[in-house]
This record gives C-alpha cells, structure tokens and sequence, in this order.
C-alpha cells in the first residue's frame, strides 16, 4: 500500500509526472545496476561507499518513479526496489542529489549503458525544489540574484565604485588616460556579462578583460543593473528563476542595442545560458551569444590581438570547466588561446572532455555544508595538478576559480590560479 | 505443435507488445530550442560506435574481466533467443540423420551442411555433420556465456557495494536469463534427451513474460540512452567523428 503524502510530495510527483518524456524515460530506465560508474565519479573515488555511486544518485529518483509509473512498482514494490516519496526518502533525496554530486556529467560518458546521471539528479533536485526542500544556504544565494540582480547582493553603487577605481589600473596597463570601463553605453556591439565574485573577490579580472576589448577595440559595455552571469536557479532546479535570471541579461542586450551577449568566464552561467535558457524561455534567443573564451580565440586569430608568449615562461596548465568542455563543447578555443600565450603548457591526466570536475560544481561553492566533501573530492584536482608540475592553472570560470583556490592551499599546490583573460591580458 | 510451443509463442506475443509499447513512448522527440553547434547525427554516430570502444570507457577497461564476462553474456542471450525462436517456428531445426531422427532441416544452410560429407572420421565424432558440430559449438558457447552470468551474479551477492545498490528484480533477472543460457546449451547439447526442449521453451517463456516488468527491458532503453546521449553531446559539438581526429 502507498503511504499517504503531503501536498508538498504530491507537487513533486506531479511534477515528474509533467517532466516525463522520451529523454527522461530513458534514463530513467536504463540503469542495469552494474555498479561499474563508480571508479568514474570523484565521490566514489575518494571514499568508496555504495551512496557515492552515480547509479545510487540516478536510483532515488527512479526508484520513486517506478513507485508510481511501473506495474510491477506499484504492485510489487519490494521486487524492482520501487519506493514511496516520503520524509525518508526526501531526506535521502537531499543529501544525495546536492550533497554527493557536481553534476559534472564525467560518469555519463563511461556509463556501460549511456545514462545521463546528471540529467537525473537535475530532476530529482527539481522534485525537491517543488517541496521547498532545497538546502538554505543555496537558495539564499538564488534568493539574492532574483532580488537584487546579482547573487552576491552587491549594490548598483559598490559596482560602479569598484569599476571606477579598475578603470585607473585599465589606463595604467594602456597607457591611455581616456580609457575606461563603458558601463551602461547605448548603441554598443557586445554586452559583457560577469561572475559577481570578480568585482567582490578579483576585480583584476574585469580589468584583464577590459585590457583585451582596449587593444581589440570591441564595441561593447556592462550594464551596472544586470550583469550576473551565473544563474544558480539552474543548480536548485528552479526553472521558472532560471528563467527569469536568462531573460534579464536577453533583455539588457536588447536594450543597449548589442546584438552579441558575451557569456563571462563561468562554466555552468555559460552553459546555462547557452543551452539551457532557450528551453527555459521556449523561443530562439533575439541576440547573439559567445563565450568570451571563444571571442579571446577569435580575436588573436584574426590578429586583433597579439600575446606574446615569451612573456610567460612559467609552466601552465588548463583546468576544464565540466559546463564549459564536457557539457558545452567549447574544448579546443582554451587551448589555442594558451598555447598563444605561454611557452611552457602541458595537460593535466585526464583532460578535455574527461577532465575531473574541481569539485566545486553543482552548487557546492554555494553549500557550506558540504564543505568537508567538498575539498575532499578536491583532492583529485589537486593531485593532477601536481603532477604536471605547473606553475599556473588556467581556468575559465570563476567557480574554478574559487574551488582552485581553496585546494591551492588545503593541498599546499603553490601555484597561481588565472582565467583566460588573466593570461591573455599577462601576455599582451 | 506441442503446448509449450504454443505457451513460448504467446509469451513473445505478451513480451513484443509490451515492450512496444514502451518504446512507443521513446520516440517522440524532445523539442530543442538552444542553436546547435554540432549535429544529433553526429553526435549519435559517434556514441553508437567510438564512444563504445572500451578504450573510451572506464567501465571497460577499469573492469576488464567484468566488461568481457558482459559482452559474453549478452551476445549468448542474443543467439540463444535466436536459437529458441527457430527452434519453436521449425520443430525439427538441427536435427539430423546422425541423432537418429527424421532429418528435415527448413534451413536451407544446414540442408546443405548435411548433404556434404562427415568431418569425422572415427571415435566419438564419427559420423557428425556439420549439424552437430554447429549445436556443439553453441552449446559450449551458452554454457561459457552461463558462466560469465553466474559469475556476475556471483559478483553481485558477494560485492557489499553492487549488493547494496541492487534489488531482488536484479537477482532474478540476472538468475532467469542464466537459466536460459543453461537450458538453451542443453537443448543444443542434449537433443536426444526428452527434456530439454521443453525445459529451454518453459525458462523462455517465463523470461518473455518476466521481460517487460524487470530491468531485462533496458535493451529497449539501451538504445534510446545511446540515442539521447548522441542528440545531447551531439549538438553541443562535444561528440563528433571530426573532434575525435583532431584530438
Ligand atoms: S554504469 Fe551506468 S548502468 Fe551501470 S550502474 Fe552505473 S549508471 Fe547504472
Ligand atoms: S555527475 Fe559527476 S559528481 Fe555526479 S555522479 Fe557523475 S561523476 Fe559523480
């Protein structure tokens, strides 16, 4: 017999009812219990223990599907392992969907089967989004991007003082005393977006890439309204806030008159952006998007810009971002862009589209308690990093940034970590 | 037509339809709003033949013996599938003069096999035609294929983890098509033996009436996983047949 619910579960179950698809059927599906996508995921890899199995992370949600979509579920529930949606299993639900996943999609690929795991964790955390069982301190940080239009809260007034005061770093690194930061300009080409850590935590950032679109002489702007590129409602699977954080940036475009939107250095911003906002706003976009990863590629290849790559001697290495590569295609553009740059750049083991995530993705930056897992399924970064001896990780995302940054110094790694721009900027 | 032809034969009726209508389900494609930077038929391309390699998979070549024990199994239950739906639509399929029954084989290659000449020339083979050469091999092949299944149902029960993650449908899919895979190399093994058709027949029809309620439908789902996989990395310009020359 079915337990009873609550009108919070039967939300939920409504909502994996109207989700069911071709594509979600499948994977729903699929999982034959092999066991052998462990080795695959960094969770499994560090400690080895059933939960951190991808196919246990796909199994909380199609074992509730098989409750209430499959005969032999809903008859014979103990047979096909078919469960209830009930405080446990939401309680479950939590701590494996957000606390034991990046969702950064590397167990997909080396699947026996092909099942998109990510893609049901992404479900099964929008089953919780639907009972408000998303963690607190994630979706405080939705909460700040849909009200104040930017996840970190930062005033309008902070931004603009933070960027008047980069502007003298600009025309330092110029030369040119007229050389600014255009922020709000009508009538531009190109509307930058950014990760609200960079004007908070490395402003650097936004001066490096104002150095490039200086000697690119691009046509572009920020707006001091909406400016976030990253959109954590994806992550919590909020799809109505995830919409609505795309449609503003679309908007913003539209209203400087920018027929590009350049997607900032930030995996999952870009790739939900890129990928994910159409589907949420159920049309084409009206603009342009490209990844600054892309336009920094295409500007040296036209010879806009030309990095001299004996200015960096250093040994470098590139960090994939799993939103950007593995889930967004852009693989080859970063390194182009830092063989352009650096003299010394070596891969890390393994890289590209099987690249380890840095452990920061999914959310776990923005969930503190995770933290503990968090930096120790860093440890697997960390240890390719050492391995390749460099002295610089290149990385084109922010969250990387962060994540880096802390296994730089959990792991003793003594090595400097830069974006793109950073490196670009570095060897102009 | 004995009854348990007749049961096998409505069991794979039951099983097709259900499993129809599964798929039925799968095929209605899922709107994508996004450009695309590559394309489905490529990306499909790439993950139904490269991406399949086991030198592009950790669940192979992290798990080699595994991975070999899978493909051994699974191509013994596709020819042991082949083997009982032949069997049942022709009642005298490998039967030959030398096992001492009427020889009619329908199948025009093994008409012929019988027709040229012995390869054995004394001992236990004398007299063999290709007939009971070919239900040798098979038979041997199923009951290699039988053990590779054992062998990870053995896995299964004796790795606390894949125990953990499994439920009793894993067990019994696991134990019923093993069953099958025994049964179907008796049958090729022991022709003269009254039991073993009906014994392969009965298992058969318990696995196609089991098929459509257990994890044993996910070679439907298989192919739809490879499929969505493809779409998805396809049009993202991840999985391409172009990327992979130049990486
Ligand atoms: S490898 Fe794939 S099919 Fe096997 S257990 Fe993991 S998710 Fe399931
Ligand atoms: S998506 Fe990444 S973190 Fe999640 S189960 Fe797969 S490999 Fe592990």
């Amino acid at each position: 017999m079915m337990t009873d619910i609550t009108d919070k579960q039967n939300k939920a179950l409504n909502f994996l009812d109207s989700r069911l698809n071709a594509k979600l059927l499948t994977h729903l599906n699929s999982c034959v219990h092999c066991g052998l996508c462990g080795t695959s995921c960094q969770y499994y890899i560090t400690e080895k223990n059933s939960k951190n199995m991808p196919a246990s992370k796909v199994d909380i949600v199609a074992s509730i599907y098989r409750r209430y979509h499959t005969f032999a579920g809903k008859h014979f529930p103990k047979l096909t392992g078919a469960r209830d949606l009930n405080d446990q299993t939401t309680e479950e639900m939590i701590d494996d969907l957000f606390g034991r996943c990046t969702m950064c999609g590397r167990c997909v690929a080396h699947c026996s089967i092909g099942v998109d795991i990510p893609f049901v964790v992404r479900t099964g955390r929008m089953m919780l989004q639907q009972m408000d069982l998303v963690p607190k301190s994630i979706q405080s940080t939705v909460d700040a991007a849909l009200n104040t239009g930017n996840n970190m809260a930062i005033p309008t007034q902070d931004f603009v003082d933070t960027i008047n005061w980069l502007n003298e770093d600009l025309q330092f690194e110029v030369n040119d005393d007229e050389a600014t930061i255009p922020l709000n300009v009508h009538g531009v080409k190109m509307l930058y977006t950014l990760n609200p850590r960079e004007p908070k935590f490395f402003p650097l950032s936004i001066s490096a890439i104002a150095k490039v679109f200086y000697l690119a002489k691009e046509s572009w702007t920020i707006s001091t309204e909406f400016y976030d590129i990253t959109n954590y409602a994806y992550f919590v699977g909020d799809e109505e806030g995830a919409r609505v954080i795309t449609e503003r940036l679309i908007n913003e475009a539209l209203k400087f008159g920018a027929d590009t939107l350049i997607l900032g250095e930030c995996g999952h911003g870009s790739r939900a952006m890129r990928w994910e906002g159409p589907n949420w706003m159920k049309a084409k976009y009206p603009v342009k998007t490209i990844t600054a990863v892309e336009l920094i590629a295409n500007y040296i290849r036209e010879g806009r810009i030309k990095p001299d790559k004996s200015k960096i001697t250093d040994r470098v290495t590139i960090h994939d971002p799993c939103n950007l590569v593995r889930n967004g295609g852009i693989i080859d553009e970063q390194r182009y862009i830092v063989n352009q740059c650096c003299s010394d750049f070596v891969e890390m083991t393994p890289h590209g589209v099987d690249n380890f995530c840095c452990g920061g993705g999914g959310g776990q930056l923005a969930m503190s308690e995770y933290n503990d897992r968090r930096m120790r399924i860093g440890k697997i970064k960390a240890d390719q990093i050492r391995a390749t001896g460099a002295k610089i990780v290149v990385t084109p995302c922010h969250n990387c940034v962060d994540q880096l940054s802390s296994l730089n110094v959990e792991y003793n790694l003594g090595v400097t970590i830069k974006t793109i721009a950073e490196i670009v900027a570095d060897a102009l | 037509m004995s009854f348990y032809h007749w049961l096998l034969l409505a069991s794979i009726i039951f099983c097709f339809i259900a499993c129809l209508c599964w798929f039925l389900k799968l095929i209605k494609p899922v709107k994508d709003y996004a450009e695309p930077a590559g394309t489905v038929k490529d990306g499909v391309l790439y993950s139904s033949t490269v991406a399949m390699l086991p030198n592009h998979k950790e669940s192979a070549y992290l798990h080699f013996p595994t991975y070999i024990a899978g493909i051994i199994f699974h191509i013994g239950i596709l020819t042991a599938i082949v083997l009982v739906i032949l069997q049942m639509i022709f009642p005298h399929f490998m039967h030959s003069a030398a096992l001492g029954k009427n020889y009619e084989s329908e199948i025009g290659l093994l008409n012929i096999a019988h027709e040229m000449k012995t390869i054995g020339n004394g001992g236990v083979f004398a007299g063999w035609t290709y007939v009971e050469w070919l239900r040798l091999v098979f038979g041997i092949g199923l009951l290699i294929s039988a053990c590779c299944g054992l062998g990870m149902l053995v896995k299964r029960f004796t790795n606390s983890e894949l125990k953990q993650l499994s439920n009793p449908d894993d067990f019994i899919s696991s134990s019923l098509v093993t069953l099958f895979l025994i049964a179907s190399a008796c049958a090729m093994l022991f022709p003269l033996c009254a039991f073993s058709k009906p014994f392969v027949f009965v298992v058969a029809t318990i696995m196609f009436c089991y098929m459509p309620f257990g994890k044993l439908r996910h070679f439907i789902y298989f192919f739809s996983a490879r499929y969505q996989l493809g779409a998805f990395f396809g049009r993202r310009g991840t999985w391409s047949m172009k990327k992979q020359k130049n990486n």
